[in-house]
């Protein structure tokens, strides 16, 4: 009768690295292409609002005349296709995931305001 | 006569991965009638098909689940491509095909924990998950996300995947296939899982024809059936492989077809590599759906039907999706009657239950 | 590759399903969708990879047959039809016909009411910065722009 004979895989697995990590006290790694959040380069930022038309979940706002970009991280669904479109490529995917927070609040940038 | 009680299973429960709501009539111990009743993770998407655009909605398509989330995101866009008749490029073909066996690996690993867990096998159940991991690992390393990938979209793909990472991801699935054996042995050879699983819900051959049941429920009562035989779109037309099939149709049937799958899968996603062409990843898209088009496609559930309907704008008329746990429900119905009540989550999760494909 | 429906009257619906389970063929799904004078039904079947569809047209206050005496699993198909559209789906088998409880909805029949032409899109306004006491006209305000997004985050 072949009962127990998952009992080499248990004793295995009490010797072996434990696959899970000890988050939050170890970090989490991420691979290169994780997309974790959206972040821009204001400084690069032409306002023409190519992110804003692409976003399928309307988290992106872009004042041309104000000369700010706004984005909602809660709303934002992490496509990518904001950074596929940026005519500038100011916008970027980073690895790390929007921190937890009490308020969905938005992020608003500015840009420099140009010298007459 | 004795009468009749009626328990409420679900939608809250330990086995089940999603919520689904079945008032059980028993009687004894003995189950006499099973009611389902969903509705829990009704979100709407096939309404929310009239307020985003069309090419936008993939987002939303692949959301539907995110056991199934890729077939969802494959099956929206080739049915939209359908109406517009449009032309795939080859390679994304390919590339699908292999993202797609990919999905159908972790699902059927998904599967078989919860199976696991049902019967009270922890352990195996962490085994099994332990194994689906280096499965989402790859995932986040080809697309960026673990579970919903956002790497398809109408005309082809996003992303590619260079001839080193095809590679390595078939050497890192042949080091899984041994472990996976020592797992898979357990669920076929252990004889308490076995006498846990044989000889209950059996469904027989005229049973499973007569219910219209599909995938791994059908397959396992004897009937052949298998979307990717006829796949034109994906790669499986120069893919050589045989439908699993068994004959028992009991519980261990359903498993021993699933696990089979598993390993063709990987035999499936070795053959996509080796004959991957080279070419562009995705045709351009103009315009906008006019014409209704019906597509199916082989998920790791079963078969499952997009419907989309245009009407010229950028916003679609209908879009159905008819997923394989919405056919499977009245085969679950009928094998509950004259079950015994503790063989009830075994049967609710033999199935497969995706009920967030079902509700949508 | 052309896909064919058939069209066919609601009368002759119960003929041409005995049809189709006579040859053997399998119930693939029963769709419903909202045109602007009724409801228009496709039924799709499946025998040996051959996919055909036959499409039927009910009016609003009209009502249909349920196939469950042919084929018992429609029942799904058909729950849903009544759950959803507000279709009125007559003689469903005793058993499983579930009267309206199938879906648990807050409204009945959300999908009822046909969709609206889509308005054109509003192009959502951003909002305007506010007036900020420490930075001076003309200056660069990338430092301003990184302490509002910190009020903004702890506010």
């Amino acid at each position: 009768m072949a009962y127990l004979h998952f009992a080499r895989n248990v004793l295995a697995s009490m010797f072996r690295h434990p696959a899970t990590t000890e988050y939050p006290l170890a970090p989490r790694q991420y691979q290169n292409i994780t997309r974790g959040k959206v972040e821009i380069n204001i400084d690069d930022c032409i306002f023409c609002g190519m992110c804003m038309r692409t976003c399928p979940a309307d988290a992106i706002r872009v004042d041309r005349a104000g000369k700010t970009w706004e984005i909602n991280p809660f709303s934002c669904v992490q496509c990518g296709g904001c950074v596929e479109h940026c005519p500038k490529k100011c916008l970027k995917m980073d690895t790390n995931y929007t921190k937890p927070s009490e308020k969905k609040t938005e992020m608003v940038f500015h840009a420099d305001t140009p010298q007459t | 006569m004795a009468e009749t009680t009626v328990i409420p299973f679900g939608p809250q429960h330990p086995v089940l991965p999603e919520p689904v709501h079945i008032d059980l009539e028993m009687q004894d111990e003995k189950v006499l009638r099973a009611i389902p009743s969903i509705g829990y993770v009704h979100r709407g998407l096939e309404k929310l098909v009239e307020k985003r655009d069309y090419q936008k909605f993939v987002y939303v398509a692949e959301r539907i689940c995110g056991i199934c989330s890729f077939g969802h995101g494959w099956g929206y866009c080739r049915a939209v491509e359908g109406a517009m008749h449009i032309d795939v490029p080859p390679r994304a073909k390919y590339l699908r095909t292999i993202w797609h066996e990919l999905s159908r690996i972790h699902s059927h690993l998904l599967w078989l924990g919860l199976m696991a867990d049902a019967m009270g096998f922890e352990n195996l159940f962490m085994s099994s998950w332990r194994m689906r991991e280096k499965i989402l690992d790859i995932f986040e390393e080809t697309t960026g996300g673990r579970i919903i990938f956002s790497v398809c979209k109408i005309g082809g793909v996003r992303r590619d995947m260079e001839k080193d990472t095809l590679n390595s991801i078939v050497d890192r699935l042949t080091d899984m296939e041994a472990e996976l054996r020592v797992i898979t042995d357990e669920f076929l050879k252990e004889p308490t899982v076995i006498r846990r699983m044989s000889g209950v819900g059996v469904l027989s051959r005229e049973d499973a024809i007569e219910l219209c049941c599909v995938g791994p429920v059908a397959r396992a009562s004897g009937v052949v059936g298998d979307m990717r035989l006829i796949d034109t779109e994906g790669a499986y037309q120069d893919l050589s492989f045989e439908p699993c099939v068994a004959t028992e149709g009991d519980c261990l049937a359903r498993c021993k077809v699933r696990i089979a799958e598993l390993f063709q899968s990987i035999g499936l996603i070795r053959q996509a590599v080796e004959k991957v062409p080279d070419g562009e990843i995705a045709a351009l898209v103009r315009g906008n759906p006019k014409e209704e088009f019906f597509t199916r496609i082989e998920q790791p559930r079963g078969e499952a039907i997009y419907y989309v309907k245009g009407n010229g704008t950028k916003f679609l008329d209908r879009m159905r999706v008819r997923t394989p746990t919405n056919a499977n429900i009245p085969a679950l119905v009928r094998a509950l009657q004259g079950c015994d009540y503790a063989d009830v989550p075994m049967l609710v999760v033999t199935i497969d239950p995706c009920i967030s494909c079902t509700e949508r | 590759m052309k896909q064919e429906y058939t069209e066919i009257e609601s009368p002759a619906l119960l003929d041409n399903v005995k049809e189709m389970k006579e040859d053997g063929y399998r119930l693939v799904q029963i769709c419903c969708t909202r045109v602007p004078d009724g409801y228009e039904l496709t039924y799709s079947f499946d025998k040996e990879y051959n996919f055909c569809h036959l499409r039927l047209t009910v009016p609003e206050s009209g009502w249909v047959m349920s196939i469950t005496s042919l084929y018992w699993s429609a029942f799904i198909y058909e729950n849903e039809m009544h759950d959803l559209f507000g279709l009125d789906v007559r003689h469903i088998a005793n058993d499983v016909d579930y009267k309206g409880t199938f879906y648990r909805l807050s409204e009945k029949a959300p999908w009822h009411t046909p969709p609206k032409k889509p308005a054109p899109p509003v192009r959502p306004q951003a909002k305007q910065p506010p007036v900020s006491k420490a930075a001076p006209a003309g200056e660069a305000v990338k430092t301003t722009a990184k302490a509002e997004e910190g009020a903004k985050e702890h506010g």
